[in-house]
This record gives structure tokens, C-alpha cells and sequence, in this order.
């Protein structure tokens, strides 16, 4: 059995190398291309979201490339993603593949997650589970981490470049550690190598909180690399989701951690009281904390036809003009144009700027 | 004598000004850029040295969606979008403005102001509804020039009710009509009503237009276009004498900051130089990479996602 996953962000890179030593035959999808999303657009129903469409592409392509069996995470989802294993395997088996599927049924519970990679794996003891799963959310802790020096580091660079080569070794020297040791070796000599990159010390840029809908936030084929954008333009991204918080606040993995999402909840409260889907009350809830934390704006970004986000984008909006915070919300689907989405974002950064030389903004 | 450029090239336009230190307009000139940047700059160019040739250029900004490739070719010190050109050029005008409706080529944009800083905008996304380029072609259509689109929508007794949703379903729409028996008049005033509903339905959803309201860009120049924006809104909507040319402003006002200019000089209107492109065939997502070339080789190159190929700027 050849297993594939669609890609999420950096997730694949967190699982890959350690499920392959627990004797899983891995086959991760090539990374996204326009030919991904081009395969994915023509097999899928028009108003499916683009995480569904990349998916699909990413699916097709490992398929192609050798993988016998897919696995989905699924079952009563955040958002119509839930059906979304369903409806894949239904369109690859009309289009004549032959695989077996996985889709998880409960992904919020833990024992059924470390019950499925011992299914997959020769691990027999559950124990023996639990430690591999753990090693991969702690991997993933790693690569978020790591990008989050990369969002730090990016604006400052004197060396147009430095900061993405440095992720990239980053980001190979983490999928090398295979152990908890190794790991715990890898993340100091990372923060080191960006401490190494040099910067402009005097530089105090322009912060953009950037929110919404998970799979669009963390890939950067899905967003244009809009964090790299940003970084270009010299302007500090403050990431306000996560996959390892993602992760984190469906299995308590750090249970003494303060968690940032529940304390965004409650302060989403009078705004949105209940889940409205996705990751809604996150954006929400750290739209104003971005404010109170004195970040200087906020971009709210999601997929065309994303039910949960349209709502949360709709009281985002309300939030901005109720308490004169400045929010850019852009939508991403396979029509989406560059030159619209960078004059949009450029004229955001000025604003914000602008706004910081008059004083208008806590800084 | 001292002066700064500013250069919006638009989908549609070229605009080239030159400003003096205080923001007085002091040459100008707008063409058509008939899908060819380069040639259209260097005919500006040509006439500005022609006209001022004797001016010491002190500063550059660029604008427009070919505010890169203009960069390349005279050497900018500034490149800036639209919505921030636009945003300054007016404010420097009228400074209590808190509004600004701007329509071009293939954009239209939508920007608020408070205080004099930029605090709103929204751009049109997925369609042209309402640009220049349909009102254009319509009036082509109708047999009728452009410039006088706006003068016939005035002269309508009873404006003809047009879809303006989109652009196809408009235009079949006025078809449609026109075979019902609508004159001239109304359907070209009922057209002017629909972009305009149509703007305000894309744009300015939920946001507060008040007054003083701005209006500029190639659009501003239809009288019809004014009076029903001013019908729907109740607001009187002032178009300022360089309404076509404000975004081109903008980028001579940011470009007076400028210390020491990249300024190529007056040759960039001769420079033999010719664009051209290729599909980098080393991965599937088959960038488009765009070259520009003079006598010597290559001297830019962008477009490609990975950065392999922008050695030469990004």
C-alpha cells in the first residue's frame, strides 16, 4: 500500500520522514503547481472552495505518480470539508482510479488518530502511537516556529533573499530530525541561523495580522505568498493561525500552554457568540486581539465560496468601522489576479503607514 | 528649471505630467497606450522634450498596472499603486476631500478619506462593469463618439431601465431596447444609470460617501456618468480640471521627496527597446517570465514565481 495525504501548509513535511521509519510506504503528493489547480478546477464542482480543488490536485497527481491509497481527514467537519473525502473519492472513481480511502471519521479525538497510524504502520502498541504522534506535532511545533523567525526576520533583511533561503534550510533541517533528541538539537541551531542573517536593527515596520481560513492562510500556493509579499514590502506578518495551534487545540497536547484560540473566543463574544464554522470565532476574536496588542492592521483572507469565513468577514467588517481598525479582506479562488490582489495589498501598507505617521495607531 | 515627472501607465492611457516643487502643474500629456507601454512613453517622452527639454528632472514616480515596466524603462525613484497616487493627488487639491470615486480604463476604485489620510478603499475585482473600455465600446456600437456618450445621456427625457450587472447582459440588454423602440438618448442615459448602480452595488457597499466627493479618472470626463452618480447619491460630485491625469500626479508628488534621481534622462526616448516573453519550461506552473531588451541584451526580467529568472530585479 502506497499512502498519500493532500497537502496542508508544512504538515506533510511534520509526518513524512517519521511515518516512512514506522514502515509506512509514503507517497506525498508533488508540491502544488498550476498543473495541480489546473486538475483539480476541471474535475471539481465550480463552487467548491480551492483547498477542495488543490486537494483534488494534489490527489490526481499522487495517484498518478504511484500512491494506491488515500487518506482524507473528514467526518462531521468545521465547514463543508467534512464531505469533502467523500465527494473526492466519488469524482477519482469516476475517473477510473482504483485506490483504497481513509477518511477519518472523528478527527477531534486523539485515540481514533493514533488508532489510524496504527493501522497504517507496524506500530502494534499504543504507546508506540503515541509517541510517533506526538514526534510529529512537535516536528510541526518546529516548522511553525521556524516561520514564524521567517515573518520576523523577512522585513528586516538588508540581502533581498536571505530570509527564504534560510527557511528552506530550516525547513530541510527539521524534516532530518527524526527523533525527539535530534529535533531538540535542531531548533537552537535554526534560531541561530536567523540571528546570523543580517538586518536592519533600525527598521520598526508596519505589523499585518493576518486571519481566516486555515488551508488559505498556511499554504502560500493557495495566497499568492502573500506572507512573502508582505515581507517584501517590508512589513511584519503576525500570523494568527497555526497548524500545530490547529492541532494543539483539538488534542491538548500542551494542556498548560495559555491558549491563545479560547481566550480570542471570549473576546469575540458580543460580535459572535457561537462557531459559525471554520475557523470564524478565530477570526473574530483575534481581529481584536491584533488591536489590543497594537498590530496595526488586519488581513482577512479566505477561498471564494467560503461559507464560515463570509460570515466572520461580514462582522470583521463591522468590528473595523465600529473601533477604526483597518482590515483588507481578499478572497482567493483559480481566477484570483495577481496585479488586483498586490495593488490591494500595497495600498493597504500605505494606509498603514500613513496612519502611524499621523498617530492614529498605538505605537 | 527643476522639476519632477510623474507617470501613470494605465491599461488603456498613458498619462506623463510634470509638476514644480509645489505641485503646479506645469506640462502634461495623455495618450492612448494601445497595448504597447513602451512605444506610448516614448512618444511622450519625445513631446515633453520637445516642449521642455530644458528642464532638469529631479524626481520620477510611476503608477498605473505598468508602473513596473515603466520603472525599467526611464528609471524610476519611485513606484507607487494607484489607490495611494490617486489618494495624494487629490488630497493635495482639495485637502478636506473624504471621498474619492476614480474610474479608468479597466478599473474603478472606490477611496475614503479622513483627516487627509487614506482610511477606506475597494477596487473592483471580477468585473469591468462601469470602465471606460465597456462605455467605449458601446458607444462604437451606438455609432456615436465617446466624447459625446455623456452629452446624450444629458439630453434623455426618460431614461431607459438597462441590467448593468454585468457587462454581456448589459450590452443585450440595450439591444434588446433598442429593438423595443427606446430612442438614442434614453438608452445611452439608462446605460450611464446602470454602471453607475452597478459601481455603487461592487464598491461602495455599506461604506460612507460623504462629502466633498471626488471624481476622476478617464471616466469623470462623461457629463452623463456625473449626473447620475449625483441623481443616485444626492451629492454633488466635483471633477477637478486634471480629473484624467491625477493618478500621474500623485506619482510626481510622491517623487518629490526624491534626493538624488535614477532618472535615466531624456534618451529613453530613443532607446531601441523591445519586450518580449517565454514560458519557463522547468516546472508545471509555466511562468510567463517577460524580458525587456535593448541593443546590448537583456536589462529586466520578471515574472517568474520562484525568482530563478529575476536576477536582474524582482
Amino acid at each position: 500500500m502506497r499512502l498519500t495525504v493532500p497537502h496542508m501548509g508544512l504538515l506533510s513535511t511534520a509526518y513524512t520522514r517519521v511515518l516512512r521509519q514506522q514502515g509506512v510506504d509514503m507517497q506525498p503528493p508533488p508540491a502544488a503547481t498550476v498543473k495541480t489547480l489546473n486538475l483539480g478546477v476541471k474535475h471539481s464542482p465550480e463552487f467548491a472552495c480551492l483547498p477542495f480543488k488543490i486537494n483534488l490536485g494534489n490527489m490526481i497527481e499522487a495517484l498518478d505518480n504511484g500512491a494506491n491509497a488515500i487518506l482524507m481527514p473528514g467526518g462531521y467537519g468545521p465547514c463543508r470539508f467534512g464531505y469533502y473525502g467523500i465527494i473526492q473519492e466519488q469524482i477519482l472513481r469516476e475517473l477510473g482510479y482504483q485506490f483504497r480511502m481513509s477518511t477519518t471519521d472523528n478527527p477531534d479525538r486523539l485515540s481514533d488518530m493514533i488508532d489510524t497510524i496504527r493501522e497504517i504502520s507496524r506500530i502494534r502498541n499504543r504507546f508506540d502511537g503515541y509517541r510517533v504522534f506526538f514526534l510529529i506535532l512537535m516536528r510541526m511545533a518546529a516548522l511553525d516556529r521556524a516561520t514564524a523567525l521567517y515573518h520576523y526576520y523577512k522585513p528586516r533583511e538588508i540581502n533581498r533573499g536571505d530570509t527564504d533561503l534560510i527557511l528552506k534550510e530550516a525547513i530541510r533541517m527539521i524534516d532530518l530530525a527524526d527523533s525527539y533528541t535530534r529535533l531538540f538539537r535542531t531548533v537552537p541551531e535554526i534560531k541561530r541561523m536567523f540571528r546570523a542573517i543580517p538586518i536592519d536593527k533600525t527598521l520598526n515596520p508596519v505589523t499585518v495580522g493576518v486571519l481566516g481560513e486555515i488551508f488559505v492562510v498556511i499554504e502560500p500556493f493557495a495566497n499568492l505568498d502573500v506572507e512573502k509579499k508582505l515581507g517584501e514590502m517590508r512589513v511584519e506578518v503576525r500570523r494568527g493561525v497555526w497548524l500545530s495551534d490547529w492541532l494543539n487545540d483539538r488534542f491538548r497536547f500542551r494542556p498548560f500552554r495559555r491558549n491563545q484560540t479560547r481566550y480570542a473566543k471570549k473576546l469575540a463574544r458580543g460580535y459572535l457568540n457561537y462557531p459559525a464554522g471554520g475557523e470564524s470565532m478565530e477570526t473574530v476574536g483575534k481581529t481584536l486581539l491584533f488591536q489590543k496588542k497594537g498590530v496595526d492592521g488586519v488581513l482577512h483572507i479566505m477561498p471564494f465560496t467560503c461559507m464560515p469565513e463570509l460570515v466572520a468577514s461580514t462582522i470583521v467588517t463591522r468590528i473595523s468601522k465600529d473601533r477604526d481598525y483597518p482590515v483588507l479582506s481578499l478572497t482567493f479562488d483559480e481566477h484570483v489576479s495577481e496585479a488586483n490582489i498586490i495593488t490591494r495589498l500595497e495600498a493597504f501598507v500605505d494606509l498603514l503607514e500613513r496612519r502611524r505617521d499621523e498617530g492614529i495607531s498605538r505605537h | 528649471m527643476k522639476a519632477f515627472l510623474g507617470i501613470d501607465v494605465g491599461s488603456v492611457t498613458t498619462k506623463v505630467v510634470l509638476i514644480d516643487d509645489a505641485g503646479t502643474v506645469l506640462w502634461h500629456s495623455y495618450g492612448k497606450t494601445q497595448g504597447q507601454p513602451i512605444r506610448a512613453l516614448q512618444s511622450a517622452f519625445a513631446a515633453l522634450r520637445r516642449d521642455m527639454g530644458d528642464t532638469e528632472i529631479q524626481g520620477v514616480g510611476t503608477t498605473g498596472s505598468g508602473r513596473k515596466l515603466a520603472d525599467y524603462v526611464v528609471g524610476a525613484d519611485v513606484v507607487k499603486n494607484e489607490i495611494t497616487a490617486h489618494a495624494l493627488s487629490a488630497i493635495h487639491l482639495i485637502p478636506n476631500v473624504r471621498t474619492i470615486v476614480e474610474i479608468g480604463g479597466q478599473d474603478s476604485k472606490l477611496i475614503l478619506i479622513r483627516n487627509r489620510v487614506v482610511t477606506d478603499f475597494s477596487m473592483n475585482t471580477v468585473c469591468a462593469a462601469g470602465t471606460g473600455s465597456f462605455l467605449e465600446h458601446q458607444a462604437v456600437r451606438l455609432g456615436i463618439s465617446i466624447e459625446e456618450l455623456g452629452n446624450h445621456a444629458l439630453a434623455a427625457s426618460s431614461p431607459a431601465r438597462v441590467a448593468g450587472r454585468c457587462t454581456v447582459f448589459a450590452e443585450s440588454d440595450m439591444i434588446h431596447k433598442q429593438q423595443m423602440g427606446h430612442n438614442l438618448e434614453d438608452i445611452v442615459a439608462g446605460l450611464c444609470d446602470a454602471l453607475v448602480r452597478n459601481y455603487l452595488n461592487n464598491l461602495a457597499r455599506g461604506k460612507d460617501i460623504s462629502a466633498p466627493v471626488i471624481f476622476q479618472g478617464g471616466v469623470a470626463a462623461n457629463p452623463g456618468i456625473k449626473a447620475a452618480f449625483e441623481r443616485e447619491l444626492g451629492q454633488e460630485f466635483i471633477v477637478p480640471v486634471y480629473y484624467p491625469i491625477m493618478g500621474a500626479i500623485g506619482a510626481a508628488l510622491i517623487a518629490r521627496t526624491t534626493k538624488k534621481t535614477r532618472f535615466r534622462g531624456w534618451q529613453v526616448a530613443e532607446q531601441q527597446l523591445s519586450t518580449s516573453s517565454f514560458y519557463c519550461p522547468d516546472c508545471p506552473n509555466s511562468c510567463g517570465v517577460i524580458e525587456i531588451n535593448n541593443r546590448n541584451g537583456v536589462i529586466a526580467r520578471w515574472g517568474d514565481s520562484c525568482g530563478k529568472w529575476g536576477i536582474l530585479g524582482g
